[in-house]
């Protein structure tokens, strides 16, 4: 299962935090693949509309979630604004945002390692 | 590309909302049912302002009673790391301090962005008629943002690496608050350059809120935006700079401050709903130069002219920066005089971002 993850909006533009992030299966951890295969099945990710959650008129600052899952032949993009309510939904975004974090810590700590 | 989420529905226009608030006041139970029913399909401040006003048993003193000018009404709730809003409500006004952090935060930060309102501008709240305000705090797990949801502010707790809590910075509660502000007065669709005002218009309170909380003049004060929100270890000062666009972060992992600070630089994309966090750099800068020439606080005159500015029936939704920049120079010109030193001075801060109001003037034959 290969998942395309990119966030904008927010408060502020943060270019770093804008780029598209790439996770496959493949490359987690059993642990970590078989939570993401859960948290897809459990938020019937490939039956949610395009769009997940409604911007109230006036609505500022809201972060944006762009998410498309690809497993075997079916392919299933969908866009979320925040807040996104359904609760599998957000975990989802949750585990995504862990990710992305994890891979700031790592290149954080090599930076302080004086590698490249 | 997205709607913008801005646009007003005409079928929402039909039956104006003044009647519709008329009936819900009138206190004939079916007709009010009726009308906020109807209120209820529009989620704006204009509808919440009608429910309240309608409540049952409060509709003749509704004003006089729930909303004594210059009165605060705050509530601050928790949504205990979830995303559900408005969440528990654990802070109501006049209550004492609870000791969670976050919660007396945004309590005290509503309570300054309220005052400085009132104090200021004779404001009373967000729309003018003492809408109660209210804060959702814990939204989310390690959520990195704030945001107003066009009825409520929303913090999240960051996540420690990137961000703190984001009820840290006293300007980005007055940030948030002040989106309702601008979409009460003026509804600047949330969608490049009047997206970008209207950004610009929260950071420009935002900031005076800090700095009459700190009691600083022009010249002392910082123009950050976020102060204090960027964790340790990430290479920045805060999320923006009004007097230097563009150089509050440069960080390996969240980047570089994109703002521009000059029409020359003027970013054109479709990412943050078309630059609105980015553009609004440009009329920052031009507040910021505006602001230190004219000197002392600056709420008071250079804030005074962008807030009625603000409230001035000709600035349309979709107004861009043009016509924002002659409307604040007209503005300054009916405060303190056409020829005054602070209708010079507004000239000048639009004039040093690259907009140049005086020929704008000569263009619509308005020398």
């Amino acid at each position: 299962m290969r998942i395309e993850y990119r966030k904008e909006g927010g408060i502020a533009h943060l270019p770093g935090l804008a780029k598209p992030l790439t996770i496959d299966t493949a490359e987690l951890t059993p642990e970590q693949a078989a939570e993401l295969e859960r948290l897809v099945e459990q938020s019937a990710f490939f039956s949610l509309p395009a769009t997940v959650g409604r911007l109230k008129r006036g609505a500022a600052d809201y972060q944006e979630y762009h998410i498309q899952v690809t497993e075997g032949d079916r392919s299933h993009a969908v866009q979320v604004v925040d807040p996104a309510g359904a609760e599998a939904v957000a975990a989802l975004i949750d585990f995504l945002d862990d990710r992305q974090r994890e891979a700031i810590i790592k290149s954080r700590a090599a930076r302080q390692r004086g590698e490249p | 590309m997205q709607a913008s989420p801005g646009h007003r529905h005409s079928l929402y226009c039909i039956v104006p909302p003044y009647v519709l608030r008329n009936i819900a006041r009138s206190g004939k139970r079916e007709l009010a049912d009726a009308a906020l029913n109807t209120l209820a399909t529009d989620d704006t401040i204009r509808a919440l302002r009608a429910g309240r006003a309608a409540a049952p048993a409060v509709v003749s003193s509704a004003r006089g009673t729930l909303t004594a000018e210059g009165v605060k009404q705050r509530t601050i709730f928790t949504a205990d790391n979830t995303q559900n809003l408005p969440g528990r409500p654990v802070r109501l006004e006049g209550d004492a301090a609870t000791g969670d952090l976050a919660v007396d935060e945004a309590y005290d930060g509503l309570g300054s962005t309220y005052d400085f309102f009132w104090e200021a501008y004779e404001r009373n709240s967000i729309d003018d008629e003492g809408l109660p305000l209210n804060a959702t705090v814990h939204f989310g797990r390690r959520y990195n943002n704030a945001f107003w949801n066009g009825q409520q502010m929303v913090f999240g707790d960051g996540d420690g690496v990137l961000f703190n809590r984001f009820t840290i910075a006293l300007d980005v509660i007055g940030h948030e608050l002040t989106h309702g502000v601008t979409e009460d007065e003026a509804g600047l669709i949330y969608f490049f350059q009047s997206g970008a005002l209207n950004e610009s218009m929260s950071d420009v309170f935002g900031s005076l809120i800090k700095q009459r909380v700190r009691n600083q003049t022009a010249d002392h004060a910082d123009w950050l935006i976020g102060e204090g929100l960027l964790a340790a270890g990430v290479q920045g000062v805060a999320l923006r700079s009004m007097k230097a666009p563009g150089t509050a972060f440069d960080d390996p992992d969240l980047g570089k401050d994109p703002q521009p600070g000059h029409m020359r630089d003027y970013v054109n994309t479709m990412q943050d709903n078309g630059g609105v966090h980015i553009n609004s750099g440009i009329p920052n800068k031009a507040f910021y130069v505006a602001a230190t020439s004219i000197g002392g606080y600056a709420w008071e005159k250079t804030g005074r002219i962008w807030y009625e500015t603000l409230r001035d029936s000709r600035l349309r939704e979709n107004t861009g920066f043009r016509r924002f920049a002659r409307l604040t120079h007209m503005t300054a010109g009916r405060l303190y005089g056409p020829t005054s030193t602070e209708a010079k001075a507004v000239r000048d801060g639009w004039a040093q971002v690259g907009i140049n109001v005086a020929a704008l003037a000569m263009e619509a034959g308005r020398p």
